[in-house]
Formats: structure tokens, sequence, C-alpha cells
């Protein structure tokens, strides 16, 4: 037990710890100063006093700020929402059936698909006008980009939401809830009091961790943020890019200082909220237990549900149907409906030019997927054996630490330390960190099924096959296959959609199709963005229906699996 | 050819022993000398892979290099891979990281597309291979005497450290459908936007074509623009650049967006120019309009215009970093791009219809006659209407502007 013990925290250590470590301390060397190679550096605090003397940098911190809690906070409570109001509903298997594609849509895609559809010369507009509207040319009104961020928070809540209702659906998973609404019920509760009485406060402690990886992505996103943020300024990531890739290579300094402003800033907002959720909690003791107190369920919730259920799913359809559009087509001008000319064009020459980035993006996603999952269950089978209750196994401040820390104040860091032992452009490091960023996904999905699993049925086989692994194998994993099969899912789908670790570790050598998603967005020829994001989408979403199918073809004839 | 061989007999040691030999054939052993130096360069780089960094956000110069790297690859066994990159600050930021990694051979980047800022900062941080374009052949093509910016990036003296690739010049493209006249200066721009308002704009700073719209104005706004070819720190800054803020704070209300949110970069204006968000776009390639009006990018009434008093103009080059893998390959592959072949290909504007950097009376009369023959787009303009080439500000006005900008307009 201490020698396993011992061996995890070595494997652990190496493949997480470590390298967010020496990033980070990477960074934090030129952020006071000290990057050897550039003339006259030296140890100094005025890259940080620079950053924060800089023009944009409040403004852009503010912005970083409200959105990333916007975004973050109403797309948890509209899962949470969701969830309660359409429990069992009709929409129910809607909204189950929905989470998996609106998942592999990559948060890049869905950005640039949703501009085609509501910027004020998109899709929406164009099949208002002229009739309707009246505009012969579209209007000069400020939609994406606003200097609110309010789009950037829009776009990133709408994306946020199914990933929220796949951890409520999970974290739902883990105790009877369907017994504790039904005492509730005949307690006379409402619905409504019973889940958030009853159900949230059992299903948040599982949810904790994915709101605050969420906060954490939304504050440190880049590629999302120059699509549909602001830009005069632009939110602080943006910003610390900018600084990273500034002509005058004393801005590294500035970049460096400021990723390490924006994982100070991520761990303030962690504890403020971490705060307030004891605040609430401790508040909110009396009225938990005090019983129901109304018992009508409000038609109101379940009709406000149902519209942002269908909102969610109508624009992210129209959002990739707007890139389809445009990637068929050669000409299509303002205001007309659709396309005037169509084309074959831009996807027979994507054709030509991805053949490469998508073999590498095929294979870093099934190496780090695979590698997370066979990871996942040696930690969950241990873990399972040794009745080890989530909560406390010592490994998941470390799994979650790469989603809870945001990329960009190490990657800077590592991609020195790489080049440093000439470790980096290869496809080998490409999949060791895309694997630090898919497996704490691959465990969040996973975990509570796998720790679920009525060990039973393995005791049973070892006793009937006399063999450990093969029972193991056959009994265990085949039972489990349909959730393995998702989770790997969702790995692979995480891996595709990286963009900075690609960057910054391929060294441009290992190219893949979000890399050449973005250079090319840089350009933004509409039907090849469009081509190129449709490529980016349909990678993950072949994987999520394989995922689907293949268990549903494997259990034909064993329905209860 | 035998002007080549005297800049070798300048660069060669080999005089001592030549002494007894006449000039001509001298030049002739110096020309022997320096082809079998170049042969033994292409010897060295025959199976080489090239790591070509160069800015990925253009199907239509995508293609090209493809083109090009296919051509090398049949001609010379050299294997030239594109690395579409989205900003060359990137690359120049990896190949720092090498340098301060202590990565002296073996790095990532071959050969870099870059110019202006970025060179500079290459240049300053002793991040480039030693001078090598006088080694090219087809160095000797290139017209330095007509092209001054061949041999000054933004006033930096270039030194043989990048070799010239195209060359760039400031123009804007309007909408003949929704605006017939264009205009002529920064002023009229400003009275044609107070009837189309909105319809204008440009990227935000420091995006490279948003700060060149800025010099662009500067320079005509300015009482006298020979200021702005000293360094900045010698001249006041605040009160040469007042009547540049005084006639953007004017302007912007006028903007795309009221001027609260900037277009991302000059291929974003495109689409909006398509879109027919913007009336008015601009451009760094004269030949983009009619390139993107074959490629049906842009319809067929987009025109392109320059300002009555001239615009900016550049020249881009390709460098090779100082710890390139396949420097042999990386020099083959710039001496292709420059070849007559390449740049007439280039210059075509259905292919790219990136301006040349050769001098026409450097090369062989059927050269000259493809190039003569070209035919312009409906949207370029001829040379003449193209009219005079300003010189770029000293590089440290670059810095000076960026700053004063976002401290007025991005905070």
């Amino acid at each position: 037990m201490l020698y396993r013990n011992s061996l995890l925290i070595i494997v652990g250590g190496l493949v997480f710890a470590l390298p967010i470590t020496l990033g980070l301390l990477a960074t934090w060397l030129p952020a006071v100063g000290y990057l050897p190679g550039l003339k006259g550096s030296e140890f100094s605090s005025s890259a940080l006093q620079a950053v924060f003397s800089h023009p944009s940098t409040y403004s852009s911190l503010i912005l970083s700020v409200s959105s990333a809690l916007i975004a973050t906070v109403s797309a948890f409570l509209l899962s949470q929402w969701l969830c309660m109001s359409l429990y069992r509903s009709r929409l129910w298997p809607l909204l189950k059936h929905s989470i998996a594609p609106l998942l592999a849509i990559p948060h890049l895609a869905f950005s640039v698909g949703l501009v085609f559809l509501i910027a004020p010369s998109g899709w929406l507009m164009r099949w208002l006008s002229p009739t309707l509207t009246g505009f012969a040319i579209p209007p000069d009104w400020l939609i994406v980009n606003d200097n609110y961020a309010l789009s950037l928070s829009v776009g990133l809540m709408l994306k946020e939401i199914p990933f929220f209702i796949l951890m409520t659906l999970s974290a739902l998973s883990h105790f009877d809830h369907r017994k504790t609404l039904r005492i509730a019920a005949s307690l006379h509760y409402s619905h409504v009091e019973a889940w958030v009485k009853l159900i949230f406060p059992q299903i948040y402690s599982q949810l904790r961790l994915p709101l605050y990886a969420v906060l954490s992505y939304s504050l440190s996103v880049v590629d999302v943020a120059i699509v549909l943020g602001p830009n005069a300024p632009a939110t602080f990531a943006v910003l610390i890019n900018q600084w990273f890739n500034h002509t005058d290579i004393h801005y590294r300094l500035l970049g460096a200082a400021g990723a390490s402003v924006m994982l100070m800033l991520v761990i303030v907002l962690i504890t403020l909220i971490y705060t307030l959720e004891k605040y609430l909690k401790k508040q909110s003791k009396q009225w938990l237990v005090a019983g129901p107190k109304v018992s009508k369920n409000s038609p109101i919730f379940a009709v406000f549900a149902k519209i942002t259920l269908y909102v969610v799913l109508l624009l992210s359809f129209f959002s990739m149907s707007s890139l389809f559009v445009w990637s068929f087509s050669r000409q299509w001008r303002f205001p007309d409906a659709w396309p005037s000319r169509w084309s074959l064009k831009y996807w027979e020459k994507s054709w030509q030019q991805l053949i490469e980035p998508l073999q590498n993006t095929a294979i870093i996603g099934v190496s780090s997927a695979l590698l997370a999952l066979v990871i996942c269950i040696v930690l969950l089978q241990y873990q399972s054996s040794f009745k080890i209750p989530i909560k406390r196994s010592w490994w998941q401040g470390l799994l979650y630490l790469p989603i809870l820390v945001p990329q960009i104040s190490f990657l800077f860091g590592i991609q020195v330390l790489l080049v440093r032992f000439n470790l980096e452009g290869s496809i080998a490091s490409v999949i060791w960190v895309h694997l630090i960023f898919v497996l704490p996904y691959a465990y969040l999905t996973l975990s509570q099924v796998y720790l679920q699993f009525d060990d039973r049925y393995l005791q049973q086989a070892i006793i009937l096959c006399q063999s450990k692994w093969r029972a193991f194998v056959l009994v265990k994993l085949v039972m489990l296959f349909k959730p393995i099969a998702f989770s790997f899912a969702v790995a692979f789908a995480v891996s595709v959609a990286q963009y900075l670790p690609s960057l910054y570790v391929g060294a441009g050598r290992v190219n893949t199709v979000t890399l050449e998603s973005v250079a090319l967005a840089s350009g933004s020829d509409a039907r090849v963005s469009a081509v190129f994001a449709l490529w980016q989408f349909m990678l993950p979403l072949f994987v999520y229906i394989a995922a689907i199918v293949v268990p549903q073809m494997c259990f034909r004839n064993r329905r209860e699996l | 050819m035998l002007k080549q061989g005297r800049v070798m007999l300048k660069k060669t040691a080999l005089v001592p022993t030549m002494v007894a030999i006449g000039l001509s054939g001298l030049s002739t052993v110096a020309l022997a000398q320096n082809d079998s130096a170049w042969q033994k360069v292409l010897d060295e780089a025959k199976g080489q892979s090239v790591y070509f960094n160069a800015w990925g956000g253009s199907d239509t110069i995508n293609d090209y290099i493809s083109w090009a790297a296919a051509e090398v690859k049949k001609q010379y066994q050299v294997d030239v891979k594109q690395v579409k990159i989205t900003d060359t600050g990137d690359v120049v930021s990896r190949i720092l990281a090498e340098k301060s990694a202590n990565r002296e051979t073996g790095g990532s980047v071959d050969l870099i597309w870059i110019n202006g800022e970025n060179f500079k900062a290459m240049k300053d941080n002793q991040l480039l291979a030693k001078a090598y374009t006088q080694k090219l052949p087809n160095y000797a093509l290139v017209d330095t005497e007509n092209k001054p910016s061949t041999l000054y990036d933004f006033t930096t003296p270039v030194d043989n450290l990048e070799a010239p690739w195209g060359m760039a010049q400031l123009v804007f493209m309007h909408d003949t459908k929704h605006l017939a006249t264009p205009p002529t200066d920064m002023h009229s721009l400003l009275e044609t936007l107070k009837s189309n308002k909105g319809r204008f704009s440009y990227p935000a700073l420091p995006n490279f074509h948003g700060t060149t719209f800025i010099k662009q104005a500067l320079h005509e706004l300015v009482e006298d623009s020979a200021v702005l070819s000293q360094p900045v720190s010698q001249v006041d800054f605040e009160t040469v650049s007042a009547p540049l803020w005084a006639y953007l704070d004017q302007l912007h209300p006028l903007l795309w967006r009221s001027g609260k949110s900037f277009p991302k970069s000059a291929q974003q204006m495109k689409q909006l120019l398509n879109d027919s968000e913007l009336f008015i776009s601009l451009s760094f390639n004269p030949n983009d309009a009619s390139n993107a009006i074959a490629n049906d990018e842009l319809p067929n009434t987009i025109r392109t215009y320059v300002h009555k008093n001239g615009t900016l103009g550049n020249t881009h080059f390709i460098a090779i970093p100082f710890n390139a893998n396949a420097k042999a390959g990386a020099q083959v592959f710039a001496n292709f791009l420059m070849s007559a072949k390449a740049q007439l290909k280039k210059a075509t504007p259905a292919v790219w219809g990136d301006p040349t950097v050769l001098a026409m009376n450097k090369l062989n009369a059927q050269q000259q006659q493809a190039f003569s023959a070209l035919k312009l787009g409906v949207a370029t303009l001829s040379s003449e209407q193209l009219g005079k080439v300003l010189l770029e500000p000293h590089s440290s006005w670059v810095a000076a502007i960026e700053k004063a900008w976002i401290a007025r307009y991005a905070n």
C-alpha cells in the first residue's frame, strides 16, 4: 500500500506537478526581469510595474473578470435550471442526447459560426433583409466584439452549458436521486424545492471543480476572445498574448509578468467564490432543513427552461449551419439569404492541405486520450479497491491542477524548458502536453460511473474464471465500455481543441487542424475559415458518434448494459 | 554575371595568388569560385528539410508557397515545409527562447518571412544567421538601385541579413457601387465619411496594417515630414504628432462601430468590404483587389486608389535564424524565390500579384517580355497611377505611435 502510494506520487508528480511547477517558475523568472538571451536582462520589478502602468491593463482586467464571471455563473445557473426544470420531462431525452454533439463543437469553430450568424452582416440579418428590415447594406451595429465583452460572455456561456449539464448528470448518478425526489414529493416538497434543498447540495461538491475549471478557462481563453471579444482594449489574456508576440522582444517580460498576474487573478477569484460558497452554506443551513414551504410548481420555470434549451440548441445548430453554407459558397453578398454562387473548391483544396494536420491531430488525440484513460482506470481501480472516497483522494488536486491553472501562465515556461532539453517540436512532447490537459476531463467524466460499479460482478467473475485479469477485462471493463468510450470521446475532443499547447510545444513542426484553423481565421476569408472550422468540428463529432454507436452495436443482445 | 564576379572578388581572399592574372581572367576565376561555392551549398542542401515560418492567413499566398516548395523539391531535392503562423512575433519569441537555452544549432526555424520591427528585433538581439544574400546568385538581379527599401528595411540597414522577396505599397480599395469617388487624402477621407458614416475603419494597433494607416496619416498631417526619418527620441513627439491625434479624434466617431471596436486585420476588412459593412478598405498589396475579384472574394465593383501625395511602401524579406538547422536548404529556397521564374509567378494577379523586387534591366529579353506581358487586373493601378512611394518613418516611431494610440483609444 505504501509502495503503491509512493509509485502513484512519483507518476502523478512527473506527469503533472513537475511540468506545471517548472513551467510556472520558468514564466516567473522573466516576470521578474530575467530572460537570458535578451539584451539588458536583469532581475527587477520593472516588468510588473510596466504591466500596471500599461494604459490597457485596468480596463482589460475588468473586461476579463466580468466576462469570465458572467459566462461561468450564468452557464452554471442555467445548466442547473435546465436539469431541474426539465428533469424527466418530455424534453429530458433531448437534453441528454444533445450533450454529445454540443460538446463536440470546438470553442473556436462555435465562435466563428456564431459571428457568421449574429453579426450585422450575418445570416440572421441576411434572412430578414431587405424585406423585413429594409436594409440594403448591413447596419452599423456593435453586436460582436462589443466594448463590454457581452458577446464574448454569451458565446462562452453557450459553450459551457452542455459541459455543466454533463457534469450534473454524472453527479446525479452518484446517488439515488430518484428515491430522494420520491420521498421529497411524498413530504410535499415541490419539485423545485426538492431540487434546490435536497438534490443540489448533494451534487454541488461534484460540480465545484468543473465550476472553477470553467472560470479559469474563461478568464484565460485567447482564441475565442480574439473572435468574439472586444479589441480596444482586448481582454487581459489577449493582451498578454499580444505582449508575448510583440515585435519588441522586451515585451516578453511584460507578457511573463502579465501571465503571473493572470494566475494571481484566478487564485483570488476562486478563493472568493469558495468563500462565498461557504458563507451561503452557513446562511442557508436553517432554510435548507426547514422542510417544504411551497408545494406548487410554477409553470413559468418549465417554460423558461424550455425556451433556454431551444435557444441554446438553435443557436448552436445555426452557427454550425452558417459555417456549412459558407464552406460551399463561392460568392455570398449581403443581403442574399443564400450564396449567389456555390463551389466545392475550398473543400477540395483543404483536403490536400489537411492530410498531414489531420493525421497529426488524430494521432495526438487518440494517443493522449488512450493514455489518459489507462491512467484514469489505474487510478480509479486503485481508488475503488481501497474504497477511498472521492473527496479525500490526494491526487485529485494534482489531476485538476492543469485545468485550474490558466494555460497562458505556464506554457511559455514549458516552452523555454522543452527548448533547453531539446524536446520541443516532436509529436511525443505534444502528446505529453495534451495528456496533461486531457486527463482531468477523462477523470471528471469517468470517475463517478467507475466508482459506482458494483464490484460484486467482478468478484463473481473472478470466482468463475479464476483469473483476476480476465475477470477485470472481460467483465468490469466490458460492462463499463459505454462510459469509457464516452470518456474517450470527451478526452479526444479536448485534445483536438488545444491551441496554445500545440503552438508552444509543437514549435510549428507538429501541425494540427486547430493550428491551421486559427492561422486561417486570422486571415478571415470566410469560406476558408468555414471549411477549416468544420474540419475541426468533424473529428470530435466522428469520435463522439463512434463512442455512442459502437457500444450500442456491441451490446445489441445485452440490453441491460 | 561579370558584375557579380567583381563583387565576389572584393569579398574573397584570392588576391595574393592571383596578382599575375589579368582582370578578365581573374573575374572568370572568381566567378568559377563563386559557382563552386554555390554548388557546394546546393550539394549540402540536397535532402534537407526547410521549415519556412510564414504567415498563413492567406490562402492564395499559401498556395504560392506550396508551388515554390514543389519546384525546389523537383529542381534541388530540398524539402520545404511551410509552418503557417498567425504572428511573426511568435516565431521571434521561439527563436529567442532557443537562444536563451543556448541552442546554437538545430533550431526549429530555418527560414522566416519578416520585415520592419521584427527584423530589427532579430538583428538587435543577434538572432540572425550571418550575412548570406550576397552569396545567392539571384540576389544580383534585385533592383537595389531604384528600390531603396530593399537595402533599408524600415530604415534599419539590411546588411545582407535578409533576402528581398516582394514589394509592398499601401493602397486603398473602395466599392464603386456604394462610393463612386474615392477620397484623395486624409482630409477628404474625413469629408467622405461624413456622408458615409461607419463605412471605413482600420485594424486596432498593434496590428501591422493599423500601424501603417496611422503612419500614413502622420506623414500626411505633420508640417514637415522630414522629421519622420529621424529617431523619435530626437524630436518633440508631442508637438509633431499633435495634428495626428486631433485628426483621429475627429475621424473616430465617423468610423465603423463609431470607432468603439476595430477590425482585427486587413483581411477581415476585406471580408467586411465584401459584406458591404465597409465601403473602403486597405491593403499592402497593390494587386490585392484584383486577386480577390478573381477568386470571388470581392465583387468586381471594387477598385484600388492611393492618396494624391503618395503612400507608404516597403519591402518584405526572408531571413535565416542564427541556429537554423538547414541553412543550405534555406539559402537554396531563398535564391529560388528571387529567381525570375518565381518572381514572375508571384507577380501574376491570379496567383498572388505581389510586385517583384527584381530590376527589369538585369533580366534577359525573354524574362523582361514575360513581365511586361503580365496583364494588370481590373482593379490594379499601373505604376504611374500608384504614384509616389513614401519611405517608412524611422523604425523607432512605431513604438511611440503605438503607445500613444493605445493610451488614447484602447484604455
